[in-house]
């Protein structure tokens, strides 16, 4: 195999930028909240590292360097463009069980959006590494940023971002090291809970397995009672790209059995999305013996229970995916 | 007598760059006279390396007993500032009606090839 030197950095070659691109796709990820936004990102790092290699001095590791590039391309990314949000994130109070809340979709609202495992989460055999960048892609970095105070979102940066030390941070607030260590631990909380209820299942807990499988097979048999019975007190559902979002078994039910019929019928597929398992929902069509791809169900848990159900709409998920167009009946 | 310490940055400070920036402007602050640093930010984009070069110089600023005031940054770096909540430790300055002018002339500290020299001037209200 050939390799390609970059410039004046012979020692700097395109396979060692390469072999970086899948965990800066997850970084990107986390601080974008959306794959092909992440994918756009991970791209120009490599063609500012490519354009930037004589500057590459080696004192850092090249990961490094390449990490401080994403940044500045998220950050870049972000201030040319809203930030990122769920239903939730847009409107405090719950939505009325009817079709009559759906609206029309707000294509204008950049949404979080699902990623493939594949594309973000490294090759690796150590379940310690896979866990911990699990947890990078669980959460987007910046739409949780949103709901930090002014010196929590500085302490992460600084801290977390800039790698400051927490007795500069502290000197620069005006503020003692122990109240940076305890802004900087809340903010980890909040980015931690991003939802106020549960977590992303684990594809290893066998617990969490045997949960998920329950609420497939109660979808697909479209048994609503079964289906509403393994869902938290405080569940939510939304919907994106429509601003609607649900609270509580009841309302959650109520909108299966009323505007969510014509799921009737339909059939899961598991798919690996943000380091978690999530479920691509095929629904009956027009066309006989054809069901057609309508949503990816990401669900996280709680005491148990499904404490959150996203429904990402739309076939251009399913294309980002890699699934199939459609299935036979 | 209090004074006024302004300086202008690049646009994109190399580590290098701010590290000059930031030993230059304790030089000066040791006097203690120099009650406020003003940062020139026209010329700053609107990335990472902009909210690192401002935060240490603001946290140079304030080891030398000095408040800190940004001027002319343009809105992308605002709203990043906002975003990464150091708006507050880096206000805007009002505009100047009348425009600052250095005295004695600007005095080149760091001079990279290919980009406009890093000023540190000094002016007496």
């Amino acid at each position: 195999m050939t390799s390609t030197a970059l410039g004046p950095r012979p020692d700097v070659r395109v396979e060692d930028l390469e072999q970086h691109r899948r965990e800066l796709t997850g970084y990107c990820y986390r601080m974008l909240g959306s794959g092909f936004d992440a994918e756009d990102a991970v791209q120009e790092t490599m063609v500012r590292a490519w354009k930037a290699a004589d500057r590459f001095d080696g004192r850092s590791s090249l990961r490094s360097w390449l990490y401080r590039i994403a940044t500045n391309v998220c950050f870049d990314s972000l201030n040319s463009r809203k930030n990122r949000a769920l239903p939730m994130d847009l409107s405090a109070a719950p939505s009325a069980p009817v079709v009559e809340s759906l609206g029309a979709p707000l294509p204008e609202t950049a949404w979080v959006e699902p990623v493939a495992d594949g594309r973000v989460l490294p090759e690796t055999s150590d379940p310690a590494e896979l866990v911990e960048s699990r947890e990078s892609v669980r959460m987007a970095f910046v739409a949780a940023l949103q709901h930090l105070p002014p010196r929590q979102r500085a302490v992460l940066v600084l801290r977390e971002v800039l790698r400051w030390k927490a007795d500069e941070v502290a000197e620069l607030l005006d503020t003692s090291v122990a109240s940076v260590n305890s802004a900087l631990q809340r903010a980890r909380a909040t980015l931690a809970a991003r939802t106020p209820l549960g977590t992303a299942p684990d594809p290893l807990d066998a617990e969490h397995v045997a949960l998920l499988r329950r609420y497939v097979q109660a979808f697909e048999a479209y048994d609503i009672a079964a289906l509403v019975s393994l869902l938290h007190e405080d569940a939510t559902q939304c919907m994106p790209p429509f601003a609607l979002w649900l609270s509580g078994p009841a309302d959650i039910g109520a909108w299966h059995l009323g505007p969510g019929h014509a799921c009737r019928g339909s059939r899961m597929l598991d798919v690996r999305v943000n380091g978690t398992l999530g479920f691509a929902q095929y629904k009956p069509s027009a066309t006989p013996g054809r069901l057609e791809p309508w949503a990816v169900h990401l669900l996280e848990v709680a005491d148990g229970r499904i404490s959150s159900i996203t429904n990402f709409l739309g076939a251009e998920h399913f294309r980002q995916l890699g699934l199939p167009e459609h299935l036979p009946t | 007598m209090s004074a006024t310490v302004e300086i202008g940055l690049p646009a994109s400070p190399s580590p290098v760059q701010v590290r000059g920036l930031c030993a230059a402007l304790q030089g000066r602050l040791t006097s203690g006279e120099v009650r406020l640093v003003v940062i020139d930010a026209e010329l700053l984009v609107g990335e990472v390396p902009a909210v690192e070069a401002l935060a240490r110089l603001a946290l140079t600023a304030r080891r030398g007993g000095a408040a800190v005031r940004v001027r002319r940054a343009e809105p992308a770096l605002w709203s990043l500032l906002v975003l990464v909540g150091l708006d507050e430790v880096l206000p805007e300055q009002a505009p100047d009606p009348s425009p600052v002018n250095p005295c004695p002339p600007a005095t080149p500290v760091r001079t990279v090839s290919g980009a406009r020299p890093v000023l540190l001037s000094r002016r007496t209200p």
